[in-house]
């Protein structure tokens, strides 16, 4: 096939830069618009870019492809949306972690720079790099019409999934993930067609969720979403190296900017949710303790699994688990 | 000037009956080449024909096109329309009344306007001849009444607007409801109009008895289960609009087996026709991403709407021509294809402007079937024309005062969005 | 010549019918699946976690890629044919050999595009893991229906080109 290249022209440097959320959303406005400024300022103007918000040039579970064969050049890249192509980056989307996202996504980002083992077993075969890493920690249940307060009152319900890590945590806890798209969830939920999803706060705040649900968990702490801005290496290698500098140090300025946006999305969503009517019910003490039981097992099942195609599962989550324990220092 | 050669190129594909589903693809392809070369081309290619095919909310389209194909074939609609016949048949245009229920509860069942058209031209023509209805009338009447089966949930081409828009496809399909039943009396109260002007147009019908009326009810039972099974279910939310379309299409098997009119080599055919309709409009789906990308790429869309967004004009008047241009198309392409085409290009102005992107869905999908009637390229019309061996110039004519109706509804809609948007609303509640 | 042509068409006639039967099967697993996955989930409360993508990856790719060439054949697709009819008969031949030759060259892109992405995943042994809520199947298995059903259906245009269908027998198929 012919080889994508960068577009350069009077020493600028163009590149196209593929998002799947709209603009206005934290990870436009922190992430990509923030990282696109940043990297203009420190290159004094010699790298430009193309933005393309909105799916606009693709669908998000395409945007990996379309960076490999470069109709992007950096593309948002979430692991939950490839599993078969970046099965180990997951790790982050497992529950029982951090729910901050200045703790999991700089370690995350550490994992994925070129000594670690999701850039050597997931990205570097794939040709792409990560520049700057978002991980959306703090999935709770939203639930219809039943409350859930303990991971009992799980049992039998049947909740939409995003897919990916979520699904097993989902089915762990004795619930059934129906997949659907986001877009129906709000219907679904009002109507009974499910019994309500499992989500983080600044995601299910978009959706109206509150308006749909009788409750939901505050603290059960059931999983995150990993996302990253990642560049084709095929164009990454062709770029002088003052400019693959400036792209490092604004993806690591970025991961920094978005983990305090989201953290900060996550606080107001709460807020904003609860005002509009939905209850949040605490988790805490032997409830914590209760739901951090339920879904023990889950880490260790997704280690053995990866063993099965191949995958360093087990090293991943000690990795990551050293990695968390950095960042929070 | 890129993209004027590329919608040139695509004119002329289509005027050398390249089909339009490989022809959108070819300009497309074309546009990604030449624009980015080889890398673009390759990589837009290597996941469009996938991404695009593997879509959950499009398998609604094959399962309803089966459900129609079903019913289709063991003749539902012959037993609707004795039925609705039985009961209005009497009055002067009685069985042009008789013949619009029939049509609307066929629609309530059906997703394809054509296939309605053609169903029912096989079924209502010859009785509207035999009591020496005006051709022109019988024709008119049939090929329009077709295109309620585009409004009145299911329908293939909401779903497909749902799809291309990304919008919830239950939601858009039953914003379609309210407006299919004003259509169905917007083309009742014509009839009567038309009739109480020239009262030999539409000599009055048989009569019969009450015993008559009810025995004739139960052949409706059909289509009253099956309604209930698909729109029943979208309305409330008892499942998802994909998983309505398999109930319908499981329902509509049943339903022919235990009457006793579906057999295997009927299956085996209804099966096989809803193959290759899927396939013609999955295509189109196909090409209307490789286009839509080559757009994007080219930063057509974008620059469109921030300079008409930026337009000192009322978006009511923006609207008024977007609408006429949609009429435009309709005269010369097919449906799928202007949607295709133009849904991204024109729903982020739509927004842009403030308008609800469901209402812009009905009310374009409304437009868009007036062109199934209107010359030179009128699919309902040509379908009734060959069932009845009459010159579709006639029939042409025989539709107009039913296309000055509907356009008068969709002024309607236009000053009153809630009439379209009610439904939709009190769905989630 | 003739007879190569005829040979080459009952191939593929054969070829063809294969597909409409194997996508036929897909659409009717498709109703049955997801009726099926509504009375799971009423009667059972437990749906089938993978279905969805059953569903997308193999059902709905299986039954447009392997109906591809049998819908062409049959003259499923919507033509514009107003203003080529009135066209002389050695334009019209000249016109329809053009437009085959571009399809020709557009499904050939899209075929090699294919065979890339299968390729592609073979060779990296891309699969979903196992335990996920997708089938742990590799995933060049429904990337692979792509290049099969674009590759049928150039053949079956290439053989169009020499030996065009007649008007009145795709008419006589609708
Ligand atoms: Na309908
Ligand atoms: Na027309």
């Amino acid at each position: 096939a012919a080889t994508p290249s960068p577009d350069v022209a009077d020493g600028v440097v163009t590149l196209k830069l593929a998002e799947s959320f709209p603009a206005g959303h934290p990870f436009a406005e922190a992430g990509a618009e923030f990282f696109m400024a940043r990297a203009t300022e420190l290159s004094g103007g010699a790298v430009q870019f193309d933005y393309f918000p909105a799916e606009q040039l693709g669908k998000a579970a395409d945007l990996l492809s379309l960076t490999r064969s470069g109709v992007a050049d950096i593309a948002m890249v979430a692991p939950a949306y490839v599993p078969a192509e970046l099965p180990l980056s997951g790790v982050a989307d497992l529950p029982g972690w951090t729910d901050q996202s200045c703790t999991s996504s700089p370690a995350v980002a550490s994992m994925m720079a070129e000594d670690g083992v999701l850039f050597a077993e997931d990205f570097a075969p794939k040709q792409v790099r990560p520049l700057a890493v978002g991980v959306i920690p703090g999935y709770e249940v939203f639930s219809g019409d039943r409350v859930v307060r303990t991971p009992e009152e799980m049992r039998g319900l049947q909740l939409r999934s995003s897919g990916g890590a979520i699904d097993r945590t989902v089915r762990a806890l004795g619930a059934a993930p129906v997949a659907m798209p986001a877009t129906d969830m709000y219907e679904a939920i009002s109507r009974g067609t499910v019994d309500g999803t499992a989500l983080a706060l600044m995601s299910a705040q978009p959706y109206r969720l509150d308006e749909v649900s009788r409750g939901a968990t505050d603290g059960a702490g059931l999983g995150s979403w990993t996302a990253t801005y990642s560049i084709s290496e095929r164009i990454w290698r062709q770029l002088p190296a003052e400019i693959r500098d400036v792209l490092g140090r604004a993806g690591q300025e970025t991961t920094r900017n978005l983990c305090s946006a989201i953290d900060e999305r996550n606080r107001v969503a709460k807020a904003e949710m609860t005002e509009g009517g939905l209850r949040f019910h605490e988790v805490s003490g032997a409830q914590q303790r209760s739901w951090a039981a339920a879904i023990e097992e889950v880490p260790e099942q997704w280690a053995r699994d990866m063993a099965e195609i191949g995958r360093s599962g087990e090293r991943a989550l000690r990795d990551y688990a050293a990695a968390l324990a950095r960042a929070e220092r | 000037m890129l993209v004027t050669g590329v919608l040139l190129l695509l004119f002329v594909l289509l005027l050398i009956r390249v089909p339009v589903g490989f022809a959108i693809g070819i300009a497309g392809a074309l546009g990604l080449y030449l624009h980015g070369g080889a890398p673009l081309l390759l990589g837009v290619f290597q996941t469009t024909p996938y991404t695009a095919v593997a879509s959950h909310s499009l398998t609604a389209i094959p399962l309803f096109l089966l459900m129609a194909q079903f019913i289709l074939r063991s003749g539902v609609a012959d037993a609707l329309f004795r039925t609705a016949r039985t009961w209005v048949g009497r009055a002067p245009g009685g069985l042009g009344v008789a013949t619009t229920t029939a049509g609307s509860l066929f629609a309530a069942i059906s997703g394809s306007s054509t296939a309605a058209a053609g169903t029912l031209a096989a079924t209502a023509i010859p009785e509207m001849t035999k009591q020496r209805y005006d051709p022109r009338l019988a024709g008119g009447l049939v090929a329009v009444v077709g295109t309620l089966a585009a409004m009145i949930p299911p329908s293939i081409i909401l779903v497909f607007y749902a799809v291309l828009a990304e919008q919830s496809v239950g939601k858009v399909l039953i914003a379609g409801f309210l407006p299919g039943i004003l259509v169905t009396l917007a083309i009742i109260v014509t009839t009567l109009l038309l009739i109480w002007r020239k009262p030999e147009l539409a000599p009055a019908g048989e009569r019969y008895s009450f015993r008559e009326k009810f025995a004739s009810l139960p052949a409706s039972t059909p289509v009253l289960l099956l309604f209930l099974l698909v729109t029943g279910t979208i309305y409330f939310g008892f499942a998802t609009p994909t998983e309505a379309s398999a109930l319908g299409a499981v329902g509509a098997l049943l339903i022919g087996l235990v009457q006793r009119r579906l057999d295997l080599p009927k299956i085996k055919t209804a099966i096989r026709e809803a193959i290759s309709t899927s396939v013609m409009i999955l295509m189109i789906i196909v090409s209307a991403y490789m286009f839509g990308y080559f757009l994007t790429a080219t930063r057509v869309t974008q620059n469109l709407v921030e300079r008409i967004a930026g337009l000192p004009i009322a978006p009511l008047a923006i609207f008024a021509v977007i609408a006429l241009i949609y009429l435009v198309l309709g005269f010369f392409m097919d449906q799928m294809a202007i949607l295709a085409l133009t849904v991204p290009v024109v729903l982020p102005v739509i927004e842009e402007l403030g308008f609800d992107p469901i209402w812009f869905g009905v009310v374009i999908v409304l437009l868009a079937e007036i062109g199934l009637v209107s010359p030179p390229l009128g699919l309902n019309v040509f379908v009734v024309a060959r069932s009845i061996g009459r010159p579709t110039g006639q029939i042409f004519l025989g539709v107009l005062p039913f296309v000055i109706a509907i356009l008068l509804l969709v002024v309607l809609f236009t000053l009153v969005p809630g009439i379209v948007l009610w439904l939709p609303e009190t769905m989630a509640s | 010549m003739g007879s190569v042509a005829t040979r080459a068409d009952r191939a593929l006639r054969s070829v063809e019918r294969a597909g409409i039967v194997l996508s036929g099967l897909a659409l009717a697993l498709m109703a049955a699946f997801m009726v099926v996955e509504v009375l799971l989930r009423y009667v059972f409360g437990a749906p089938l976690s993978w279905s969805l993508g059953f569903i997308t990856e193999y059902l709905m790719i299986g039954m447009f890629f392997c109906g591809l060439s049998y819908t062409f054949r049959v003259g499923g697709h919507i033509q514009i044919d107003a203003v080529f009819r009135r066209f002389p008969a050695p334009v019209r031949r000249v016109l329809d050999i053009v437009g085959n030759v571009l399809s020709t060259v557009f499904f050939a892109v899209i075929c090699y595009a294919g065979v890339l992405v299968t390729s592609d995943a073979f060779g990296d042994g891309d699969v979903p893991p196992p335990g996920g809520s997708e089938l742990s199947w590799p995933t060049w298995t429904s990337h692979v229906f792509v290049p099969l059903g674009a590759a049928v259906l150039i053949l079956r245009i290439v053989h169009t080109i020499f030996v065009p269908a007649r008007v009145d027998e795709r008419e006589a198929q609708d």
